[in-house]
C-alpha cells in the first residue's frame, strides 16, 4: 500500500514537473528559433527543408530555395560565386541560423559602407564610391526578373538584379547619337569633363586653332523633337549630324569665292593669317617671290598679318635699308639679286665707283678676300699694297725713298713679272754691265735664310763687291796681300778672260826681252796650298834664280 | 590504503575537472557572454556552439557522466553484480559525477536553452541541487563506518561513552556539559519535522561556530589555566558528542525528509534521462556525430 502510494506520488510529481515546464510541452527539437525571414520554416516537419537526415548541416541546400543566388553561382557571376566557389565558404558561414528571431542573416562584417564591392565583380571607382548603396540598388534599376526566381524577394532590400553597363542606371544623355560604351569618353570620376574623349577619333579631327575652340561653338544645344525628357531636360547637345566637309560650313568666305572653295589650298587651321607658303602661289600677285624672298616668313613683309593690305614693293628700299646710304644710287638691282645681297651680279658692280678701282688680278679676287668682315660696305684699307699683301722682300726696300712701295716694281697684273729691269737696275748701286746684263737675276739675287728662319731673296746687299758674288780664284793673292787690288783692276765685267791687266804697267816685274814671249803659265804655275789649287801670281820672287835656278849668268838675260 | 588511493584518484578527478572548466571559461568566456544573435559572428562559434567540436564533445562527456550516476543506485542495490567498493566511495564518485556532469552539459548548451531538451536541462539542475541537499540530509542521519544507519541503542551507547570521557576524563562540570548540549541543538528538535527540521539543522550549523567559541570561553572560565592542547581535545570530543546528540534528536525527522527527497530527486532524474535520449537520437538522426 505504502509502496503504491509512493509510486503514485512519484508519477504525479513527475507529470507535474513536465506540465510546469514553461512552454515545455510545446517545445520542439529545434536548437533555437529561426531568423524572421525563415520563420515560416519553423516546425517539426520542416527541419528537412534545410537539413538532410543523417548528413549533418547541408552546405548549400539553401540554394534549393534561393534560386536567384543559385542562378548567379551557376553563371559564375556575383559575390556568392566568389564566396562559394572561389573562397570555398558555405552558406551558413555567413548566414547562420537558429540564433534567434532577431538574428540578422545578412551581416556586413566591417559595416555596409566598407564592403569590398570588387567581390561582386563590379569594382566601385570614382563617384560610384561616394554614393549610397541604395542609390544604385533600388527597384527602379533592377533589370532581372528576380521575382520569378524568388517570389518572396523584397526588391527594396535586395542587392541583386543590376546590370553593369552604364545605361542600366544612367540615362542616355546623348539620346542615341553616340555608342553606348560610355567609358570610351567618360570616367567614373564625373560625367564632365569627358576626360577620355579624344576628338581625333571623330570623323573631324581637330587641328590648330580648332583645338582651342569651345565645344559649344560647333556643337549646338538643340531641343528633342519628341520632347523626351532625360535628366529632366528636353535640350541636348548635338554631337553628330553636323556638316564639316567644307570650311564654309562654319566659316564665312571673306574672299567671296575669288580663290575658289578649297580654303586648305592656302590656309591652315593654325590661323587664317598663317598662310602656308608652300601652298600659296605668290606669283599670282604683282610681286612674285624669287630667290631668298621665297624663304622669308610671310609676316616679315606682311607685318600686320593682314595679307590683303597692300604693300609697297616697287623699290628694294621699301623693305630693305640702303646700307650704301644712297651713294650708289637707288637701283639695287643693278648689282644685287634676290639670291642674296652678297651675290652681286657678275660684272654688274662697278668697283671704280669706289675708292679702289679693281684692276688686273684684283678683278678676279673674290670680294670676301678683301672684305673679310663679311660686310661689303665696311671700308677696307687700301692705301698700300702691304695692307693686304705680305712683303715678300722682308722689308729690304723700306729704306728706299718711296718707302719700298710695291708699285715701283710691280703691277696689279701680277707680282711677276716685275717692272724692274736693267734700266731700273742702272739706278741702283750696281748698274748692270757686260756679262752682268746676261746674268739671270736669281744668279745674284739668291734665296737666303734669315735669322728668323724665313727664306728671302736677297735684293739689297750691304756690300757690293765682286767677291759678293764671285769666288776668288786667286785665293786671296790680290785681296789679302798688299797692295790690295780689286778684281776690276785686271778684269772687266764683260768677261774674266778679257783682262785689263798690263804686266809692265800693273806689276813690278817688267816683261822684256825673252820674257815677252814666255807664256804666262811658264812663270805663273799652279800651286796647291791649304787644299786648294790655284795659279800663283803673287807674291813671286823676281830674282832670276827663282825661276831659272841658281848661277844664272846675268849676260843671258 | 584503498581509501587513500580512492581519495587521491577522486582528488585528481576534481582537479582535472576544475582545470578543464577553467580553461574553457578562459578561452570561450567571451563567446558565452555574447548575445545569442551575435554568437554566429564570433570566431569561437564554430568550436563552442552546442554542435561544435568542443561543445558537442563536452555534451557527450557530460551525458556519459550523467549516465554513470546511475551506477551508484545499482551499487546500493548490488545490481548487475556490483558489490565491490564501499558505498561511501561510490557516493563520493556519484557526487563528483553529479557536479561535473551538469557543468559540462551547461558548457555544451553554451548557455542557450531552447526546445524540449531544455526540460532535460532544468531537470538535471533540479537533480543536481536536490542532490546537494540530499547529501546534507544524508549526513544528518547517523551511520556507522560501513555506511549503515545506526540504531538508537548504538547511538546511546556511543553517547554514554563520550559523556564519561568528558566528565571523568577531562573533569568537566555541568555548566560545560550544558554548553555542549546547546552546541548540539538537540533541544530544538522538539515538534519540528520535515522541512522545518531541515531548516533548523541548517540554522544550528550556522550557529555552530559561535557556540563553539562560547564553549571555549566557558571552559577557560571554569577551568583556570587549562592547557590549549587540552582545550582542543575537549572541543573535539564535545563536537562528536554534540553531533551525535543532534543526529539522535533529529533522526526520525531526517529519515522522513530523506525519504521525500528521493521523490523529487528520482523523478527529475528520469525526466532528464528520457529527454536527454530524445535529444541524442534527434542529433544523430540529423547527422551530428561529432568526431565519429
Amino acid at each position: 500500500m505504502a509502496a503504491c502510494m509512493h509510486i503514485r506520488r512519484c508519477i504525479s510529481i513527475a507529470a507535474l514537473l513536465v506540465a510546469l515546464q514553461p512552454a515545455g510541452g510545446q517545445a520542439q527539437i529545434s536548437p533555437g528559433e529561426l531568423a524572421r525571414p525563415h520563420a515560416f520554416l519553423e516546425g517539426l516537419t520542416r527541419c528537412t527543408t534545410c537539413h538532410k537526415l543523417g548528413a549533418g548541416a547541408q552546405p548549400n541546400k539553401c540554394l534549393d530555395c534561393h534560386k536567384e543566388i543559385k542562378t548567379r553561382v551557376e553563371k559564375k557571376r556575383g559575390l556568392h560565386f566568389i564566396l562559394l566557389k572561389k573562397q570555398k565558404k558555405r552558406c551558413f558561414t555567413c548566414h547562420a541560423e537558429h540564433a534567434g528571431r532577431n538574428f540578422e542573416l545578412i551581416h556586413w562584417e566591417n559595416g555596409r559602407d566598407n564592403f569590398d564591392h570588387s567581390l561582386t565583380g563590379f569594382t566601385l571607382r570614382g563617384k560610384h564610391k561616394t554614393i549610397d548603396c541604395r542609390d544604385c540598388h533600388k527597384p527602379a534599376f533592377i533589370r532581372e526578373n528576380l521575382k520569378k526566381l524568388q517570389p518572396k524577394i523584397d526588391l527594396r532590400k535586395t542587392f541583386l538584379g543590376l546590370r553593369r553597363d552604364c545605361l542600366a542606371c544612367h540615362e542616355n544623355e546623348h539620346r542615341g547619337q553616340l555608342a553606348t560604351k560610355c567609358q570610351t569618353c567618360h570616367t567614373f570620376k564625373s560625367w564632365k569633363p569627358a576626360a577620355r574623349f579624344n576628338h581625333s577619333r571623330a570623323k573631324f579631327r581637330l587641328t590648330g586653332k580648332h583645338k582651342r575652340v569651345d565645344c559649344a561653338k560647333c556643337h549646338p544645344v538643340v531641343r528633342d523633337r519628341a520632347r523626351r525628357k532625360i535628366n529632366g531636360k528636353t535640350l541636348f547637345v548635338k554631337f553628330t549630324g553636323l556638316a564639316f566637309a567644307s570650311c564654309a560650313d562654319c566659316h564665312t568666305d571673306v574672299h567671296k569665292g575669288a580663290f575658289g572653295k578649297d580654303c586648305a589650298r592656302c590656309h591652315t587651321t593654325t590661323g587664317w593669317n598663317r598662310i602656308d607658303g608652300r601652298r600659296f602661289d605668290h606669283s599670282k600677285t604683282r610681286f612674285p617671290l624669287v630667290g631668298l624672298h621665297k624663304k622669308v616668313d610671310c609676316t616679315a613683309c606682311h607685318k600686320s598679318g593682314d595679307f590683303k593690305k597692300p604693300l609697297r614693293f616697287q623699290n628694294c628700299s621699301s623693305c630693305h635699308e640702303d646700307v650704301h646710304q644712297k651713294k650708289l644710287g637707288t637701283d639695287c638691282k643693278s648689282c644685287h639679286t634676290p639670291l642674296g645681297w652678297q651675290k652681286i651680279k657678275p660684272g654688274k658692280f662697278d668697283h671704280t665707283r669706289t675708292g679702289f678701282p679693281l684692276r688686273g688680278l684684283h678683278k678676279t679676287v673674290d670680294c670676301k678676300k678683301c672684305h673679310t668682315s663679311g660686310s661689303m660696305i665696311k671700308p677696307v684699307r687700301h692705301e698700300q699694297c702691304a695692307v693686304c699683301h705680305e712683303d715678300e722682300h722682308g722689308g729690304q726696300f723700306k729704306r728706299r725713298k718711296d718707302g719700298g712701295r710695291c708699285e715701283a716694281c710691280h703691277t696689279e697684273a701680277g707680282f711677276i713679272p716685275t717692272l724692274f729691269g736693267p734700266k731700273q737696275h742702272r739706278k741702283t748701286r750696281f748698274p748692270l754691265q757686260g756679262a752682268h746684263l746676261a746674268t739671270a737675276c736669281i744668279a745674284c739675287h739668291k734665296m737666303e735664310s734669315t735669322r728668323s728662319g724665313r727664306l728671302l731673296r736677297r735684293f739689297v746687299f750691304k756690300k757690293i763687291a765682286c767677291s759678293s758674288c764671285h769666288a776668288d780664284n786667286h785665293n786671296g793673292q790680290f785681296t789679302k796681300l798688299k797692295p790690295v787690288k780689286q778684281c776690276s783692276a785686271c778684269h772687266t765685267v764683260s768677261d774674266w778672260a778679257e783682262l785689263r791687266f798690263v804686266h809692265n804697267r800693273d806689276s813690278r816685274f817688267k816683261l822684256d826681252g825673252a820674257h815677252e814671249n814666255v807664256p804666262c803659265a811658264e812663270c805663273h804655275k799652279h800651286v796647291r796650298r791649304n787644299g786648294r789649287t790655284f795659279t800663283l801670281y803673287r807674291p813671286m820672287a823676281m830674282t832670276c834664280e827663282s825661276c831659272h835656278g841658281p848661277g844664272m849668268d846675268k849676260r843671258k838675260k | 590504503m584503498r581509501s587513500t588511493f580512492f581519495r587521491v584518484i577522486l582528488g585528481l578527478l576534481y582537479i582535472s575537472g576544475l582545470v578543464f572548466v577553467g580553461y574553457v571559461f578562459t578561452t570561450a568566456g567571451e563567446y558565452y557572454t555574447l548575445p545569442l544573435s551575435e554568437r554566429p559572428r564570433s570566431p569561437l562559434h564554430l568550436h563552442f556552439k552546442p554542435g561544435g567540436l568542443w561543445g558537442h564533445g563536452m555534451g557527450i562527456i557530460g551525458s556519459a557522466m550523467i549516465l554513470l550516476l546511475f551506477l551508484y543506485s545499482a551499487r546500493k542495490r548490488e545490481m548487475f553484480g556490483l558489490r565491490w567498493g564501499k558505498t561511501s566511495n561510490w557516493l563520493n564518485f556519484h557526487i563528483f559525477l553529479g557536479l561535473m556532469g551538469p557543468v559540462l552539459i551547461t558548457l555544451h548548451t553554451s548557455f542557450k536553452f531552447n526546445g524540449i531538451v531544455s526540460i532535460s536541462y532544468y531537470s538535471m539542475l533540479a537533480v543536481m541541487f536536490s542532490g546537494i541537499i540530499g547529501r546534507y540530509i544524508y549526513m544528518q542521519i547517523p551511520r556507522d563506518a560501513s555506511g549503515h544507519t545506526m540504531s538508537i541503542q548504538q547511538l546511546d551507547k556511543q553517547d554514554r561513552m563520550l559523556t564519561r570521557m568528558l566528565r571523568e576524563g577531562y573533569g568537566l562540570g555541568d555548566e560545560v556539559m550544558r554548553c555542549i548540549g546547546q552546541l548540539s541543538g538537540a533541544g530544538l528538535s522538539v515538534q519540528r519535522t520535515g522541512l522545518a527540521a531541515l531548516l533548523t539543522l541548517v540554522v544550528i550549523d550556522l550557529m555552530r561556530p559561535f557556540r563553539i567559541q562560547k564553549l571555549k570561553r566557558t571552559l577557560r572560565r571554569t577551568r583556570q589555566n587549562i592547557p590549549v592542547r587540552t582545550v582542543k581535545a575537549i572541543i573535539e570530543v564535545a563536537k562528536q558528542k554534540s553531533l551525535l546528540m543532534r543526529k539522535r534528536a533529529f533522526m526520525d525527522s531526517m529519515k522522513a525528509v530523506f525519504h521525500y527527497w528521493h521523490v523529487i530527486h528520482k523523478p527529475f532524474a528520469w525526466v532528464m534521462i528520457a529527454i536527454m535520449f530524445i535529444h541524442i537520437i534527434v542529433a544523430l538522426l540529423f547527422g551530428y556525430r561529432w568526431i565519429f
